[in-house]
C-alpha cells in the first residue's frame, strides 16, 4: 500500500522525468537542422574544392598565411573552455544554482572542442598530412603541445559530459517508452550495465570530482598554449607576455555568453523555465560582467601600453586597427562586444533574458571577430615586409570556400548541440531530483 | 527736373556706341586669349635646369674613373634625371680634351673609366680639371659643372712583424718626384665583410704634418675563409684631392668565426629525436599524469559496466 507522501513522492519524480526527458524535434527545431544541414553541405562542397584545387581557392597567401580557418579554431578553443568554467570552477566552489547548466555547458564544451580540431585539419590543406604530426612530433614545437592538449581536453570534456549522465542513461532507458529502437540502442550501450547500487554512486561522484580538479589546468593549458602559438612568434601584435591571461579571460567571457545563449533558446523552445530560473540568468549576467570587466582590463593592457610607445614596428599595426582598415571591426568588438555588454548588465533590468541573450549574443559574435583581428592584421604587418609580392597579397579577406567552410563548422557545431539536446536530458535528471529531495525509482 | 532731364542729355550725348562696345570687348578677349596663349607657349618651351655632381675616384695606382649624378628639382624636390646624354672633358672643352659622353641611368647616375690614352696626361699633370657638360638637350638646359683635382697618391706600410699597423702617407704631385706631404686629410679605414665595407677605427684619422697616420687594426677582426682580410683604405669627397680608394689583402691569419655547429646536440630547432632532455621530460610528465588519470577513470568505467562495482 502506498502511501499518500509516497504517491505525492511518485508524482513528482513522474512530472520531473517527464519535464526533462528529451522531446522530438519541433516544426521549428526540424527547420533548424535542415538549414544547419544545408549550411554544412555548402560548406562541404566548398571544402571539396579546397581539397580538389589546394588552398589557392582561400584568399591566404604569403603573408595572410592564416585567416578565418585559425581565427574559427581560436574562436572554438575559447568557447569549449566553459566546461570547465560552469561545471568544474562552480562545481568546486560550491555554487548550487549552477546544477542545471552543467550539461548545457558540457555540450557546448564538447562540441566547440571537436571543431576547434576540425578547424585546424581543414587549414592544413592536405587533412592526411595531419597524420605527420603525430608521427613525426618535435615536442619543441608549440603547435604538439596544442595537439597534444586539445586531445587530452576533448577525452576530459567528453568524460565530463558521460559520467553524470550515466544515472540519467538508466532512467531514459526505462522512461523513453515513445523512442526509436536506435535511441534505445544507444542508451543501452551507453548506459554500460549501469545498476544504479551506492557503490556506482560513489565511483561517480568521485570521477566527477576527479575530472573537476582536472579539467580546470587542463582548460587553462588549452587555451594558454592557443596563445602561444601566437606569442612565441615573433610578430607585432603577438609579441606579448600578456597573452595566456588575456586569451584564458576572453574565452571564459564568451563561454558564458554562449551558455547564456543556450539556456535562453531551451527556456523558450523546450519549456524549461521551471529549471533554468531567472534567478540563472541573474546570476549568469553577473558573472558575464565579471568575466568582461576582467577582459576588458587585459585588453587595456594588451593595447595601452604598445600604444604609449608606438615603436614603429608595431605602429603600422596599431593604427591599422585604431583608425586605419580594421578600426570598424576593432571599435565595433570593443564596445559592442564588451563595453556594452558591461554597462547594461551591471543593472537588473539588463539581467533578465532577452536583453542578457541579445546582449550575449553581441558578445559572441564581438568575440568571432576579436579572433580575426588578434590573427589577421598582424600578419598583414610583419615586422619584416616580404619582397616583391603582389599588392593584392597585402591585403585579407576571405573567398567565399573560406566563408562558406567557416559557417559549417559553426553549424556543424549548433548540429552536434542540438542533436545531443535531443539525445539527451539538457538538464540532469538525477542531480535535479536529488537538490529537490525528490527520489527517483 | 530741368537738371535731371539735362544729365541724360548729357550721358546719352557721351555714351560710346553699342558697336564700338563689341569690338573693344572682342580686341581685349583676343588680346587675353593671345597673352595667355603665348605665356603657355613659353611655360612650354621653358627647359627645366639641373644640377650635375661630378666625382673623381683613383683607385689606388691603377685606374681612374668619374661619377656623374644629374638631378632636377621641378617642385621643390630634387628627383634624378635618367637618359640625357653628358659630354665629358679633360683640361679644355675641344675635341682633344673630349674624353667621351655618357648617359645617366634610371637614378641619374652615370660612370666613365677614363681611357688609356689620357693616363699620360694624368701622370705629367698636377692639376687635373675635368668638366661634365650637357649640352643641347631638348628638355633641360645646358650646363656644365668643373672639377679641379690635384693629384695625390696613397704610399702604404705595414708593420712588417704582425700587419696589425697599418702607416698611411698622403702626397700631393708636385714638379719632384717625392711629393708634398698632405696634412689634415680625414683617411677612412674598412675591411670587407660578406655584403659591403665595414669601417672600422675612429671617425677622424687626419694626416700629420708629415702626411702620415697610423692606424692599428683591431686585433679580433675576423679573416675570410682563407685567413686573409681585405682591408680598404680611402680619402674621401676630399675638395682638393676628389677621392682615392686603396685596397690590400692582408694574410691576416685569423680564421672566420666558425658558427658552433650544434647539429649534434639537443636544442630548440633540432629534429625530434634530439629533443632537449628538459622538454623531453616536463611534457612527457605532464601527459602520464593526465593520461594516467583518464586511464584511472576508463578502468572504474569498464568495472561498473562488468557490475564489479
Amino acid at each position: 500500500m502506498e502511501t499518500t507522501i509516497e504517491k505525492q513522492q511518485n508524482n513528482k519524480a513522474r512530472i520531473l522525468v517527464e519535464q526533462l526527458l528529451p522531446k522530438h524535434f519541433s516544426t521549428i527545431g526540424k527547420i533548424w537542422v535542415g538549414i544547419l544541414i544545408l549550411i554544412c553541405l555548402v560548406g562541404g562542397f566548398a571544402y571539396y574544392r579546397q581539397l580538389r584545387y589546394g588552398l589557392v581557392v582561400t584568399a591566404m597567401r604569403d603573408y595572410a598565411s592564416w585567416g578565418i580557418y585559425i581565427s574559427n579554431f581560436v574562436f572554438f578553443v575559447a568557447i569549449s573552455l566553459v566546461g570547465s568554467l560552469v561545471t568544474a570552477i562552480l562545481r568546486l566552489s560550491h555554487v548550487k544554482w549552477s546544477t542545471p547548466l552543467t550539461r548545457i555547458a558540457e555540450i557546448i564544451a564538447v562540441a566547440a572542442i571537436i571543431l576547434a580540431a576540425v578547424s585546424i585539419i581543414v587549414d592544413m590543406g592536405r587533412p592526411d598530412r595531419f597524420l605527420y604530426i603525430l608521427l613525426y612530433a618535435r615536442l619543441q614545437s608549440p603547435i604538439i603541445w596544442d595537439v597534444l592538449v586539445i586531445f587530452a581536453y576533448l577525452v576530459i570534456s567528453l568524460l565530463l559530459l558521460y559520467i553524470p549522465l550515466l544515472p540519467d542513461l538508466a532512467i531514459l532507458t526505462k522512461r523513453m517508452e515513445n523512442a526509436s529502437g536506435l535511441q534505445k540502442r544507444i542508451y543501452g550501450i551507453l548506459s554500460i550495465n549501469w545498476k544504479g547500487t551506492p557503490g556506482q554512486f560513489r565511483t561517480i561522484e568521485k570521477s566527477v570530482n576527479v575530472l573537476c580538479i582536472m579539467i580546470i589546468p587542463v582548460a587553462l593549458g588549452i587555451h594558454t598554449v592557443t596563445s602561444w602559438l601566437f606569442a612565441t612568434t615573433y610578430r607585432p601584435g603577438w609579441d606579448s607576455t600578456n597573452f595566456g591571461p588575456y586569451f584564458v579571460s576572453g574565452a571564459f567571457m564568451v563561454g558564458a555568453a554562449a551558455v547564456i545563449v543556450a539556456m535562453y533558446v531551451l527556456v523558450r523552445y523546450y519549456s524549461l523555465s521551471e529549471y533554468i530560473t531567472h534567478k540563472h540568468f541573474n546570476q549568469m549576467g553577473k558573472l558575464l560582467v565579471l568575466l568582461s570587466l576582467i577582459y576588458l582590463y587585459f585588453n587595456i593592457n594588451e593595447y595601452l601600453s604598445p600604444a604609449y610607445k608606438m615603436k614603429t614596428s608595431e605602429a603600422l599595426h596599431l593604427k591599422e586597427l585604431f583608425s586605419g582598415e580594421f578600426s570598424s571591426i576593432f571599435w565595433g568588438v570593443q564596445i559592442l562586444g564588451m563595453v556594452v555588454p558591461i554597462l547594461v548588465l551591471m543593472f537588473n533590468m539588463g539581467r533578465k533574458p532577452l536583453p542578457m541573450f541579445i546582449i550575449s549574443i553581441l558578445v559572441v559574435v564581438g568575440a568571432w571577430f576579436k579572433r580575426y583581428l588578434i590573427v589577421v592584421p598582424t600578419l598583414l604587418h610583419p615586422f619584416l615586409p616580404i619582397q616583391n609580392e603582389p599588392e593584392e597579397w597585402k591585403h585579407y579577406f576571405p573567398s567565399w570556400e573560406e566563408w562558406s567552410i567557416a559557417m559549417a563548422t559553426m553549424a556543424a557545431a549548433m548540429l552536434i548541440i542540438t542533436f545531443l539536446v535531443r539525445l539527451f536530458p539538457v538538464i540532469p535528471i538525477y542531480e535535479t531530483a536529488k537538490e529537490r529531495g525528490i527520489k527517483l525509482q | 527736373m530741368k537738371g535731371m532731364s539735362i544729365m541724360k542729355t548729357l550721358s546719352l550725348n557721351y555714351s560710346i556706341p553699342w558697336c564700338s562696345k563689341v569690338v573693344l570687348l572682342g580686341c581685349c578677349l583676343m588680346g587675353w586669349i593671345f597673352l595667355n596663349a603665348h605665356a603657355h607657349s613659353n611655360q612650354g618651351d621653358e627647359k627645366a635646369r639641373v644640377r650635375i655632381g661630378l666625382n673623381y675616384f683613383k683607385i689606388a695606382e691603377d685606374s681612374c674613373y668619374l661619377t656623374v649624378k644629374v638631378l632636377t628639382k621641378p617642385d621643390r624636390k630634387y628627383i634624378p634625371v635618367s637618359g640625357v646624354i653628358i659630354n665629358l672633358f679633360l683640361n679644355e672643352q675641344t675635341k682633344s680634351g673630349m674624353m667621351g659622353n655618357i648617359t645617366t641611368d634610371k637614378e641619374g647616375l652615370g660612370t666613365f673609366i677614363l681611357p688609356d690614352k689620357f693616363y699620360t696626361a694624368l701622370d705629367t699633370l698636377i692639376t687635373l680639371k675635368f668638366m661634365a657638360r650637357l649640352n643641347n638637350d631638348p628638355s633641360f638646359q645646358d650646363k656644365l659643372t668643373t672639377v679641379e683635382i690635384k693629384d695625390a697618391s696613397m704610399v702604404i706600410s705595414y708593420d712588417e712583424d704582425s700587419l696589425r699597423e697599418v702607416k698611411v702617407k698622403l702626397l700631393e704631385k708636385d714638379s719632384s718626384d717625392r711629393g708634398t706631404p698632405v696634412e689634415g686629410a680625414d683617411i677612412k679605414f674598412y675591411v670587407q665583410r660578406l655584403f659591403s665595407l665595414l669601417p672600422i677605427g675612429n671617425d677622424n684619422n687626419f694626416t700629420d704634418a708629415e702626411g702620415e697616420v697610423t692606424f692599428n687594426l683591431p686585433s679580433d677582426l675576423p679573416g675570410d675563409g682563407e685567413g686573409n682580410l681585405e682591408l680598404f683604405i680611402k680619402l674621401e669627397d676630399d675638395d682638393d684631392y676628389g677621392n682615392i680608394v686603396f685596397s690590400n689583402t692582408l694574410p691576416w691569419e685569423s680564421d672566420w668565426i666558425t658558427v658552433k655547429n650544434t647539429f649534434d646536440e639537443r636544442t630548440m630547432w633540432s629534429p625530434r629525436d634530439r629533443t632537449p632532455y628538459f622538454l623531453w621530460i616536463f611534457p612527457n610528465l605532464i601527459l602520464l599524469a593526465v593520461w594516467g588519470v583518464i586511464f584511472y577513470l576508463i578502468i572504474q568505467l569498464m568495472k561498473i559496466y562488468k557490475g564489479t562495482i
